[in-house]
């Protein structure tokens, strides 16, 4: 299936919203790309990656936490499913694969 | 909270369970930076922000919605088919009415389209203009030339040095051969180098600036090439031009298109022409016949350059033109005006005009808007049937926008099988019309994308204006009135169909009128003495020889056959034949007695002894031309118009005198009564005749007998045994005479076929409404009877009404009409004036017309037994 490969920058997003656990939410997840990827994004690529990956069914979603700042709207929280997980495990796994493989003259190491 | 309408476009666009998280983004992120950056750079952000949010990701799909449309949509249909079926007759009108006067319009308009893109295609078509030339004598203007003086060309091009390039041509009357064999080719002309440089005219084979460059070279057109040459490449071989000349042909041109105001099939290098006349003609300005063209550099002023013409005039030619008391003006006419707007001598084909284009525009208008009112009044004058059913929409919960919707959509598709249909009328009757109007096979359909845009856009609008005024006033009724049964209809809308029926009669009375009075000039113009015979005339062109010997005796052997011949009564040869303006013109002439700046412009027409006999031309004084006299040459005979042109008050006291033509003397010997040498449309002529024995130009014959098929054929047989293979080229003078008023014929039978579609347009909706309105009052009318009212008293009753409208109509059009005939009619030297009856005659028509109309319905009900339409009661 199509939905089973995952792009680059879905795979940040997904990884950031796994690691900000139960306040992973648009801002949120924005601010945190631009922090530790050091990559600018927009707000509303953001949510566009975030409902292609809950159509792939890597994240669930939920409506909490109304704040003053938010003009009294609730956050759209997300969580990473166990489908998300294994993607996720498998990107890592793949590549680790093929780390082991490289021999150590081909980065001029030896 | 910002509040912005691109937010709320957002919110409706974006999808409702999305729109929570991202508003609270936008929001955070908006107080974060209002406290970071300051208010106004925040909410600028959180704009710019927003937009981003329009893209398909977050698209709230509406399908509940898009379902509902189609649901709506159909039944909308089903209603409107529907209703279309239960009233098939109203259905029948309003479509066949629509169709007609779409039909019509679209085919007029095309028409108009038309005549209108004359010229276009010249990509320079904005900097060329052609030099046309008035001459005055006295102040007075003699001749209006669009064929003028030959050298102004050459001249106007070396003193200004915005002009371009110039190019001037004229027309040569030699006929061709190759390899001894004789075609007859139409117009061909003599043009300088520059014309493949500065019109849009491809050339299929030579180079555009060399063609015309040298003496006795020749291009054709592709047509011509393929008929002499037949599928040769012409190029590099050699034409004879009046068996007398080799021309090179150097070049093949694409054959002019049908919208454009030249036509020719060859064209000689005007080099040609100097070495076949003289040197004189590259800057003679005294010498006419030479259609002038000049491009401008792009961005020149024109006004300003036409304004310094008349200086350079007097600056180059002034002493010149004092000596003999004359004047020459010259006019810049923009390249793409001279189809529409000149008539003047020396054109190269008969030209349009604009007045009579205009009309058909109006015409095609009229038609349109009236098949449109036709629908207006049919459908709100039923709206009373329908009313019941827009009470209990209402009722079950319609909303007003949606009963609009309704009935909108019922005009539009109504109109839009109007369309279809119009199309079909129009596809079949194309050629048909096309040929009526007097366009060639090659015409198509009109190519300029206004012409497609303004048409959608007419259309557009006519079926919007049709179909909102019916729908606003059938939604707006209200449900309880109309439920109750007391509903009656507002006084306004009937105010309104009564204004449209007016509209539509006034215009049905503006195209009546303005038939009958083309009519009625034309025919004035056929009944106008001629005062020359021109019926059972058969007028063969002379052949040319090389020497005037030759021609004699090959002439005397082509008389004695003629002559034979039972059928021939008599036979003339001369330098002209009426029907044309004669090709000789020639100024600076005066009697011996007066002085040089009293010389005059004549038309001059060479003739043997026989002409004015001939064409039964009356002699007011003096005495027609006889060779028992001897030395006609040197006598000559004038027309009236010529007297009173001389000065000289009487024909009696002009006889005797002498006449001087450049540098001869002649005796005037007779004065002919002023005849229609060129139209009647045209004023009487000032006219010089000139005695030769072989003038050469045109033989006249005289024929009895029916057989003209047989005749032809014998008198063909008589010319190839004189002439052996020399191009036979004949006419009928009486036909030739009518072409000079084809384009007045054709125009009159244009308007009177729309006109007549207008007018059965309108009376196919007061048909309808007719019907309507007397059935509303069938029970009044019944009651009346019972109670003893006279047939008579109810017809009045019942027809007054439309009377009135129709009355009022022929009252407010009379002005218009009064206008617009009054403008057209200028057009024509000899012309009705325009009188009350010219007005009172097409009102009865109308008046009776309506009548007709109104009266199949009202009498039916008149003669109706009233225990009929009361027994319900």
């Amino acid at each position: 299936m199509k939905g089973s490969q995952i792009g680059e920058l879905e795979e940040l997003i997904l990884l950031i919203t796994a690691s900000l656990y139960d306040d992973a939410y648009g801002v949120a997840i924005m601010k945190e790309v631009e922090q530790k990827a050091n990559r600018s994004i927009t707000i509303s690529t953001v949510h566009a990656v975030l409902k292609r990956l809950q159509e792939k069914g890597f994240l669930t979603s939920r409506y909490d936490g109304a704040t003053q700042e938010r003009g009294g709207r609730r956050k759209h929280l997300f969580t990473v499913t166990l489908e998300g997980k294994k993607v996720l495990e498998e990107s890592r796994s793949l590549r680790n694969t093929i780390w082991d493989t490289i021999p150590s003259v081909a980065f001029g190491n030896g | 909270m910002v509040d912005h309408w691109l937010l709320r476009w957002l919110e409706r666009f974006c999808d409702p369970i999305l729109w929570e998280g991202i508003q609270g983004d936008l929001e955070e992120l908006y107080s974060y930076e209002t406290d970071t950056i300051g208010p106004d750079k925040a909410k600028h952000r959180m704009i710019r922000r927003s937009i981003g949010f329009f893209r398909p990701a977050f698209y709230h799909k509406q399908t509940q919605l898009k379902n509902s449309i189609e649901t709506m949509l159909r039944n909308n249909l089903i209603i409107t088919i529907r209703n279309l079926r239960k009233h098939k007759g109203y259905s029948a009108i309003n479509l066949l009415g629509l169709a007609i006067g779409m039909a019509a319009g679209f085919l007029i308009l095309q028409y108009v389209a038309f005549e209108l893109s004359y010229d276009d295609f010249h990509v320079n078509k904005d900097n060329i203009y052609r030099m046309r030339l008035d001459r005055t004598n006295a102040g007075e203007i003699r001749s209006q030339w669009a064929a003028g003086a030959a050298g102004v060309g050459q001249d106007i091009a070396q003193d200004f040095p915005e002009v371009k390039r110039y190019t001037r041509m004229t027309k040569s009357y030699a006929d061709i051969s190759y390899n001894q064999e004789y075609y007859q080719v139409d117009d061909p002309y003599y043009v300088s180098e520059d014309f493949f440089m500065m019109f849009t005219v491809p050339l299929i084979s030579g180079v555009d600036s060399l063609v015309l460059r040298d003496p006795y070279t020749v291009v054709l057109s592709q047509s011509l090439a393929e008929r002499i040459f037949k599928g040769e490449d012409p190029v590099g071989k050699e034409i004879k031009m009046s068996d007398r000349n080799d021309m090179l042909v150097t070049g093949v041109f694409q054959d002019l298109p049908e919208n454009s105001h030249m036509k020719f099939d060859l064209l000689y290098s005007f080099e040609t022409y100097v070495k076949l006349t003289s040197e004189e003609v590259r800057t003679a300005w005294q010498w006419d016949g030479f259609l002038t063209y000049i491009e401008l550099y792009p961005g020149t002023d024109v006004a300003d350059l036409d304004a310094k013409l008349p200086q350079w005039i007097l600056d180059t030619h002034g002493e010149e033109l004092a000596e003999y008391n004359a004047g020459m003006k010259f006019y810049l006419q923009p390249l793409d005006d001279i189809h529409l707007i000149s008539n003047y001598r020396g054109e190269i084909k008969p030209t349009g005009n604009k007045t009579a284009t205009y009309f058909l525009a109006i015409v095609g208008l009229f038609v349109l808007v009236i098949a449109w009112i036709n629908y207006i009044n049919l459908t709100t004058a039923r709206s009373l049937q329908r009313a019941k059913e827009v009470g209990i929409r209402k009722t079950l919960g319609s909303l007003r926008r949606q009963l609009i919707g309704q009935f909108i959509f019922e005009s539009s598709f109504l109109n839009l099988i109007a369309l279809v249909i119009a199309t079909l009328i129009v596809l079949y009757f194309f050629p048909y019309f096309n040929a009526f109007a007097g366009k060639s096979v090659a015409y198509t359909w009109p190519a300029q994308p206004e012409f497609w845009l303004g048409l959608g856009g007419i259309f557009l609008t006519g079926i919007a204006l049709s179909g909102f005024y019916p729908a606003i006033v059938m939604s707006g009724f209200k449900p309880l009135v109309v439920l109750r049964g007391s509903f009656a209809r507002s006084k306004s809308g009937n105010r309104l169909r009564q204004g449209l029926v007016v509209v539509q009669f006034f215009a049905s009375i503006v195209l009546i009128t303005g038939t009958f009075i083309v009519y009625q000039q034309m025919s004035y113009l056929r009944s106008q003495e001629l005062g020359v015979r021109i019926d059972q005339t058969l007028i063969i062109e002379t052949p040319n020889f090389q020497s005037d010997s030759v021609y004699a005796s090959r002439y005397s052997v082509f008389e004695n056959l003629v002559e034979s011949e039972s059928f021939v009564k008599n036979i003339t040869e001369s330098t002209a034949t009426p029907g044309s303006t004669p090709g000789w013109n020639a100024g600076a002439i005066r009697l011996v007695t007066q002085p040089e700046e009293e010389s005059n412009q004549y038309r001059v027409v060479g003739m043997d002894a026989n002409f004015i006999d001939f064409y039964e031309l009356d002699m007011v004084a003096g005495r027609s031309f006889d060779e028992s006299y001897g030395a006609e040459e040197e006598n000559v005979i004038m027309s009236e118009r010529a007297v009173k042109l001389a000065g000289i008050n009487s024909p009696e006291e002009i006889i005797n005198q002498k006449l001087f033509f450049w540098g001869d003397t002649f005796n005037i010997v007779g004065v002919v009564k002023d005849y229609r040498q060129e139209s009647p449309k045209a004023e009487y002529d000032a006219l010089i005749f000139r005695y030769f024995e072989h003038p050469g130009g045109f033989y006249s014959i005289d024929l009895s007998g029916n057989d003209m098929r047989n005749i032809i054929s014998t008198v063909e047989s008589h010319w190839s045994q004189a002439y052996a293979n020399k191009p036979f080229n004949y006419y009928f003078l009486d036909d030739h005479y009518n072409e000079q008023y084809k384009s007045e014929v054709r125009f009159g039978s244009i308007f009177g076929l729309f006109s007549g579609l207008a007018i059965f347009v309108a009376c196919l909706g007061l048909f309808g409404l007719a019907s309507y309105m007397t059935s509303l009052r069938l029970k009044e009318v019944s009651i009346r009877k019972v109670l003893g009212a006279a047939n008579d008293n109810l017809w009045l009753l019942l027809t007054t009404d439309f009377l009135k409208l129709v009355g009022v109509s022929i009252l407010l059009s009379i002005p218009l009409t009064y206008y617009l005939m009054g403008e057209w009619l200028e057009n024509f030297a000899t012309r009705i004036g325009l009188n009350v009856w010219l007005f009172l005659i097409p009102a009865v028509i109308l008046v009776v017309i309506a009548l007709a109309t109104v009266s199949y319905h009202t009498l039916r009900v008149i003669f109706t037994n009233p225990s009929e339409n009361l027994k319900y009661e």
